[in-house]
C-alpha cells in the first residue's frame, strides 16, 4: 500500500443539528483496500459514511480525499469527482426505469453506452428488465441495480451502507464477492455494517464504532473477539 | 354536422390550451411535490405582459409577434419561474401539505395583485388571434381560424417535445428522479437545484402559451376571468393524476370538447335557466367528479408525518381568561375608534368567526378546506331566506325544514362525540325539539306570505349554521376518501361553483315539504338580482341596527364563545381523534378508529361555524353581492392568511380575520394620510399605499414559508418571557404605559395615528426588553442536562452539583436515574 490514503478521516466531529454524534473519528484507506466499519446500532458508522459522501458537514476536523481537504465540496460535486455512495436501503429510483436508473449514472461522465455493457454483462438479470420501473424489480435486483453503479462509473473511492439490509444470505454472499472484485481492480472500499460475520470475510481492515468513536482498528481476524463486547455496549476493556 | 365541426373545433383548441396549461402544472409538480396554484395566475400575468407589447399605444406596442412572443416565453417565463424557485419554493421542503398549497396560492394573489397595480384603470384590452381574426380554412361549410389550428399544433408539438424531454434526456431524467430521492441525485452526481430550477422554468413558459393562446378567446383581458381559466386546466392535470403527461393531455381535450358539447346542447345555457352557469363550471364539476373516481394513495403508515409545524394545545380556563381580556380590550378599544373603524374591525372580527371554521377542519383536523367562504355565503343566504326573502305558504313547512335539518346534523355529528344508541336517538329529539322551539317560539314564523323581517333572529342564524352545516356534510361525504392536496382542490371546485352556480343563480327555488300545506310551500329566489340586503341582528331587546358598538362588541362575544368551544373540543377525547387523524391515518385505522364517522362530523361542524359567521359577516355589512365578499379569491386570501396567523391556533383566526379586513386598510389609509400631507412626496406614499393594498396579503403569505407555525406561536414564544416573575416589573410599566396613552385618547388629547404611534412601538417593545432583561439577570445554559453525557462530558464538577443538589453526595451512581429538569 502506497503511503498516501485515498480516503482520510482527521478527528472528526460532527452530528445532527446540535446532537453530535462523532467525537474525534480518525481513519484512512488506502487504493484498494476493504475497510469492514462495524458496531451497534447508534455507533455512528452511517454518519461516519454521510461524513466522506459529503451529505454531512462536520463541524470539525478534516475530510481528506488523495491528500486534498474536501469537507466543503457538496455531495454531487464528490460523486463527479470519483467517491461512489451507495446509501442505506438500496440506492435506486423506484420510480424510473432500470434504463433511466443507469441514465442517472451519466452525471459522472461515463457514457452510457458504456455504462449499460457493465451492468448487463455483469448482471444479465437486468438486461432483460431495462423497461420495468426499479421499485417493481427484487430486493436483490435492486441492489445489484445500485451495484451496478459501483462497477460502471469505475469511482476511485466505493462507500456501502448496509449493504445486506433485507437481502437473503445468499445474495449477500454475492454481492460481497463483488466487492472483493471491486476492490481488486484497485478500488478503496468502506463498507459499513451491522451485520460483521460476511464483510469480515472480505475486509482487509475492520474497525469498531461504539459511540461516536473508534474503539479499535486492525485485521478482521485481530478484531473479531472485540465485537460481541462492542455490541453489548461494553467497552473492551484491552483498551 | 356544421355545427358538429364547428363546436368540436372550439373545444379541441379550448382543450389544447387546457391541456398545454396543465402539462406545465404537472412538470412542475413532479419535480417539486409542490401543485402550483398559481400557475394561472402566471399564465394570466404573461397574457398582460404580451399584450402590452403588442398592442397598447402608450408603451410597448407594435412589437412584431415573433419578438414579443420569443421576450415573454424564453426570458420573462423562465425568469419568472426561477425566480419563483429560488424565492420562495425551495424554502418549503419539510413542511406540512397546508402550508405547500398556501404559499402557491399567496403567489396567486400576489400575481393578481401586481397585474392590477401595472394594469390600472379599465380600459378595454383586447388582444388579438394570431393572422387575425379573419384568418381562416374551411372544412366542408365549418370555418376554422388559424388561431384554432395553431393551438392545436403548438399542444401536439409540445406534447411530444416534453414527452421527449422527460424520457429520453438526461436533464428530464434527473428532474423525475429528483421527487423519488433527492439525496440520491446528488449521489449520482447530479444536481437537484438545476433539475428544479429547469423544471419551474418550463412550467412557466407552460403557463404563460397557454395564456397567451387564451387570451384572444375571451375578448379582452381579464384578470380574474384569465387565471380561473386556466384553473380548469386543473381538472385535466387530475386526469393524469399529476403524474401521467398522455392521460393529462386527453383530459385536457376532454374538458375543452365536453364543455363546447354543452355549450351547443343548452345554447350556451339559454335553454335550461337552472343551469345557465353550466358552462362556465362545467370544467370544475369535472375535476370535482375525477377526483371522486380517481384510486387514492393507500394510506401510508411508515411515514408519521413530520413537519416544521408546531402547535399547543392550551387549557379551558386560560382561554376562558383571555376571552374575557379579549372582549375587555374590545370595549376599551370601541372607546376610542370613530365609526369607520368600528365597522372595519366588526368586519375583522366577523371575518374572524369564519376562520375559526378553518382552525377546527384544518389546524386540528389537517383537513385542508379552500372553500370557507363558499359556506359562509350559503350561511348568509340560508339566513336572509329564512328571515327575508323566501315565500312562506305555511309557517309549518319551514319549521319541518328546520327540523329535518336539526335531525340530519345530530346523526351527523353526535356519533362522532360517542353518542350512540338510545342516548342518540334522545339527544336528537332533544335538539330538534330545541330547534322547533326555536323556530316556532321566539320567531314566531307562522304567519303567510313573504316572510321579510326588519332584524334577523337568533334562530336565523342557527338556521344558517344548520344549512351550512349540512352542505357540508354534501361535499364531505363523496370526498371522504380525499386527503390532502385532493381535498382541497375538491373543495376548490365546490367554492368555484357555489360562485358560479349559487351567487350568479336567478332563479326560484320551490319546495314542497311532504304533508303538509298544499303544493309549493315555501319559495326561495336564491341570490335575488345579483345583491341580497341581509338584516341586521335583532334580539334581547337591543338595538343591532344603528348602532356598530353593539355589533362590534356582538362579535367579539360571539368569535370568544365559539373560541372556549374549540379549545375545550381540542382538549377532549373527540379532539384528541382529531389530531391523531391528522399526524397519522394509518395509525388511526389500525386503532380502530372509524375515521369517516370523525371527517363527516368535523367537517358539518367546521360547516355550521363557517355559515353561522358567514350570517354573522353579511349581516354587519347589511347587503352582499355576487361578487363580494364571499367569492372564491376571498376565501382563498382569507384561508392563507389564517395559515399565516397560525392555523392551530383559535388567536391565528383572529390574527387571520383581522388582517384581511383592517389591517392593509390601516396600512394604506397610513400612507394615503402621509400622501395628502406631505404633498411632495406623494407620489411615493400612493405608490406605498397601492403597494401594502394590493400585494401586502400576498407578501405576508409568502413571508409564512420561514415560520410555517404562523404568527400567533411568533406572538406566543415572544411574550412567553413577560409571564416570569422576573419581568413582571417590565409587562406592569408597558401595560400602565399602554393604557395612559389610551386615557389620552380617550380624552382626546391626542388623535387616533398618535395613539397608534405610540401604542404600538410599546407593545413591541415590550417582548425585547423582557428578553434582555432575562438574560442579564440569568446566565442560562447552552445544553440541556438531558444532554449531559452525550453532548458533553459528564465532568467530576457537574456530578458533584448534581450529588449536592439532590443530597446523595456520596452515592453518585444512583444520580443517573433521577430527573433534574433544567440546568439554570
Amino acid at each position: 500500500m502506497t503511503s498516501h490514503p485515498i480516503l482520510s478521516l482527521e478527528n472528526i466531529y460532527a452530528g445532527y443539528s446540535h446532537i453530535s454524534i462523532l467525537k474525534g473519528v480518525s481513519l484512512s484507506l488506502h487504493s484498494g483496500q476493504v475497510y469492514a466499519l462495524l458496531g451497534p446500532n447508534g455507533g455512528g458508522k452511517s454518519t461516519a459514511l454521510k461524513v466522506c459522501s459529503g451529505q454531512i458537514k462536520p463541524n470539525s476536523g478534516e475530510l481528506k480525499i488523495a491528500g486534498r481537504s474536501m469537507q466543503h465540496a457538496t455531495p454531487d460535486a464528490l460523486a463527479r469527482a470519483g467517491l461512489c455512495t451507495i446509501p442505506e436501503g438500496k440506492g435506486i429510483f423506484p420510480n424510473l426505469t432500470v434504463h433511466e436508473n443507469l441514465v442517472m449514472m451519466t452525471n459522472t461522465g461515463i457514457a452510457l453506452e458504456e455504462i449499460k455493457t457493465i451492468a448487463y454483462e455483469r448482471f444479465p438479470q437486468l438486461s432483460t428488465r431495462s423497461t420495468q420501473l426499479a421499485g417493481t424489480l427484487s430486493g436483490g435486483e435492486q441492489q445489484m441495480l445500485s451495484m451496478s453503479r459501483a462497477l460502471a462509473t469505475k469511482p476511485a473511492i466505493l462507500l456501502l451502507d448496509e449493504l445486506s439490509m433485507g437481502l437473503a444470505p445468499i445474495i449477500v454472499k454475492q454481492l460481497y464477492e463483488i466487492v472483493a472484485q471491486i476492490a481488486e481492480e484497485g478500488i478503496a472500499v468502506l463498507v459499513v455494517e451491522q451485520f460483521a460475520r460476511t464483510v469480515l470475510g472480505v475486509a482487509d481492515t475492520a474497525g469498531i464504532m461504539l459511540n461516536g468513536q473508534l474503539l479499535a482498528e486492525g485485521l478482521p481476524t485481530e478484531i473479531q473477539h472485540l465485537l460481541t463486547s462492542a455490541y453489548l455496549g461494553i467497552k473492551p476493556n484491552t483498551l | 354536422m356544421t355545427q358538429f365541426i364547428t363546436f368540436t373545433v372550439i373545444g379541441l383548441a379550448t382543450g389544447a390550451i387546457y391541456a398545454i396549461a396543465s402539462a406545465g402544472l404537472v412538470v412542475t409538480y413532479t419535480t417539486s411535490g409542490i401543485f402550483n396554484f398559481s400557475h394561472g395566475a402566471i399564465g394570466m400575468f404573461t397574457a398582460f405582459v404580451y399584450w402590452q407589447l403588442r398592442w397598447d399605444d402608450s408603451w410597448g406596442g407594435q412589437w412584431p409577434a415573433p419578438i414579443a412572443l420569443i421576450f415573454v416565453l424564453l426570458v420573462i417565463a423562465p425568469l419568472i419561474g426561477i425566480l419563483l424557485q429560488l424565492a420562495v419554493m425551495r424554502g418549503l421542503e419539510g413542511t406540512s401539505e397546508t402550508t405547500k398549497l398556501v404559499i402557491p396560492i399567496a403567489v396567486m394573489l400576489a400575481f393578481i395583485g401586481a397585474t392590477n397595480w401595472i394594469w390600472q384603470g379599465a380600459e378595454q384590452r383586447i388582444p388579438k388571434p394570431f393572422f387575425g381574426r379573419n384568418a381562416k380554412w374551411s372544412i366542408g361549410d365549418a370555418y376554422i381560424t388559424w388561431h384554432q389550428t395553431i393551438i392545436v399544433i403548438v399542444a401536439v408539438l409540445l406534447a411530444i417535445g416534453l414527452r421527449f424531454l422527460l424520457f429520453n434526456t438526461r436533464a428530464g431524467v434527473a428532474m423525475r428522479a429528483v421527487v423519488d430521492n433527492r439525496e440520491l441525485v446528488q449521489l449520482n452526481g447530479g444536481r437537484p437545484d438545476r433539475a428544479a430550477l429547469l423544471s419551474w422554468a418550463i412550467g412557466a413558459i407552460m403557463a404563460a402559451i397557454a395564456g397567451i393562446l387564451i387570451s384572444p378567446l375571451l375578448g379582452g383581458l381579464g384578470v380574474l376571468a384569465l387565471t380561473l381559466l386556466v384553473v380548469n386546466a386543473y381538472a385535466a392535470a387530475i386526469f393524469g393524476r399529476l403524474r401521467n403527461l398522455p392521460l393529462t393531455f386527453l383530459g385536457g381535450l376532454i374538458i375543452g370538447v365536453s364543455v363546447s358539447y354543452w355549450n351547443w346542447l343548452s345554447g350556451t345555457g339559454q335553454k335550461w335557466p337552472w343551469l345557465s352557469e353550466l358552462r362556465t363550471s362545467l370544467p370544475v364539476v369535472i375535476l370535482f367528479v375525477v377526483l371522486l373516481l380517481l384510486p387514492q394513495d393507500r394510506l401510508r403508515g411508515g411515514r408519521v408525518s413530520k413537519t416544521r409545524e408546531w402547535f399547543l394545545a392550551p387549557t379551558a380556563g386560560k382561554a376562558i381568561v383571555w376571552s374575557g381580556i379579549f372582549i375587555v380590550i374590545i370595549a376599551g378599544l370601541s372607546l376610542i375608534l370613530t365609526l369607520k373603524w368600528e365597522a372595519l374591525l366588526t368586519r375583522g372580527l366577523t371575518m374572524a368567526v369564519i376562520a375559526l371554521s378553518m382552525v377546527l377542519l384544518t389546524g386540528y383536523a389537517g383537513e385542508i378546506n379552500l372553500a370557507p367562504l363558499a359556506f359562509a355565503g350559503i350561511g348568509a343566504i340560508a339566513a336572509f331566506q329564512f328571515e327575508v326573502g323566501s315565500g312562506v305558504e305555511t309557517g309549518i313547512g319551514f319549521a319541518t325544514l328546520a327540523v329535518l335539518l336539526a335531525v340530519a346534523f345530530g346523526f351527523l355529528v353526535f356519533p362522532a362525540f360517542g353518542i350512540v344508541g338510545r342516548k342518540l336517538f334522545v339527544s336528537i329529539i332533544c335538539f330538534s325539539s330545541f330547534v322547533l322551539v326555536l323556530v316556532c317560539v321566539f320567531d314566531s314564523t307562522t304567519g303567510t306570505g313573504i316572510a321579510s323581517r326588519e332584524t334577523m333572529s337568533l334562530t336565523a342564524f342557527v338556521i344558517a349554521a344548520l344549512v351550512s352545516g349540512f352542505t357540508g356534510a354534501l361535499v364531505a361525504l363523496p370526498a371522504l376518501r380525499l386527503r390532502g392536496l385532493y381535498l382541497g382542490l375538491a373543495t376548490f371546485a365546490f367554492a368555484i361553483f357555489v360562485d358560479k352556480m349559487v351567487y350568479k343563480q336567478r332563479q326560484t327555488l320551490k319546495l314542497d315539504v311532504p304533508f303538509i300545506g298544499d303544493g309549493e310551500d315555501i319559495s326561495i329566489n336564491i341570490f335575488n338580482n345579483g345583491a341580497l340586503n341581509i338584516p341586521r341582528p335583532g334580539f334581547f331587546g337591543i338595538d343591532f341596527v344603528n348602532n356598530q358598538w353593539a355589533m362590534l362588541i356582538l362579535s367579539s362575544i360571539v368569535f370568544s364563545g365559539i373560541s372556549i368551544c374549540l379549545v375545550v373540543l381540542r382538549r377532549s377525547s373527540y379532539g384528541r381523534q382529531l389530531t391523531a387523524m391528522k399526524d397519522s391515518p394509518a395509525a388511526c385505522a389500525t386503532l380502530g378508529m372509524n375515521m369517516k364517522r370523525l371527517k363527516l362530523s368535523v367537517f358539518t361542524l367546521a360547516a355550521a361555524i363557517a355559515g353561522f359567521g358567514g350570517a354573522l359577516h353579511a349581516s354587519n355589512l347589511r347587503t352582499i353581492q355576487e361578487d363580494y365578499p364571499f367569492t372564491i379569491w376571498e376565501g382563498l386570501a382569507l384561508f392563507m392568511l389564517t395559515v399565516v396567523g397560525g392555523i392551530g391556533y383559535v388567536s391565528g383566526a383572529l390574527i387571520g380575520g383581522l388582517v384581511y379586513a383592517c389591517a392593509f386598510v390601516v396600512m394604506g389609509d397610513f400612507w394615503g394620510k402621509l400622501a395628502n400631507d406631505w404633498g411632495s412626496f406623494r407620489w411615493l406614499f400612493t405608490v406605498l399605499q397601492d403597494f401594502f393594498l394590493l400585494l401586502g396579503p400576498a407578501l405576508a403569505g409568502i413571508g409564512l414559508g420561514r415560520n410555517p407555525s404562523g404568527i400567533a406561536s411568533q406572538f406566543f414564544e415572544g411574550y412567553a418571557s413577560l409571564k416570569l416573575k422576573a419581568n413582571r416589573a417590565v409587562l406592569i410599566i408597558g401595560l400602565m404605559g399602554v393604557v395612559a396613552v389610551w386615557g389620552l385618547r380617550v380624552i382626546s388629547v391626542i388623535d387616533g395615528w398618535t395613539f397608534l404611534l405610540i401604542a404600538s412601538p410599546i407593545l413591541l417593545l415590550m417582548p425585547v426588553i423582557g428578553e434582555a432583561n432575562l438574560e442579564s439577570k440569568a446566565r442560562v445554559s447552552e445544553s440541556p442536562l438531558e444532554l449531559a453525557g452525550l453532548d458533553y462530558d459528564i465532568s467530576p464538577e457537574l456530578l458533584q452539583e448534581l450529588d449536592e443538589k439532590v443530597g446523595i453526595a456520596d452515592n453518585y451512581l444512583t444520580t443517573r436515574t433521577t430527573s433534574f429538569g433544567r440546568r439554570k
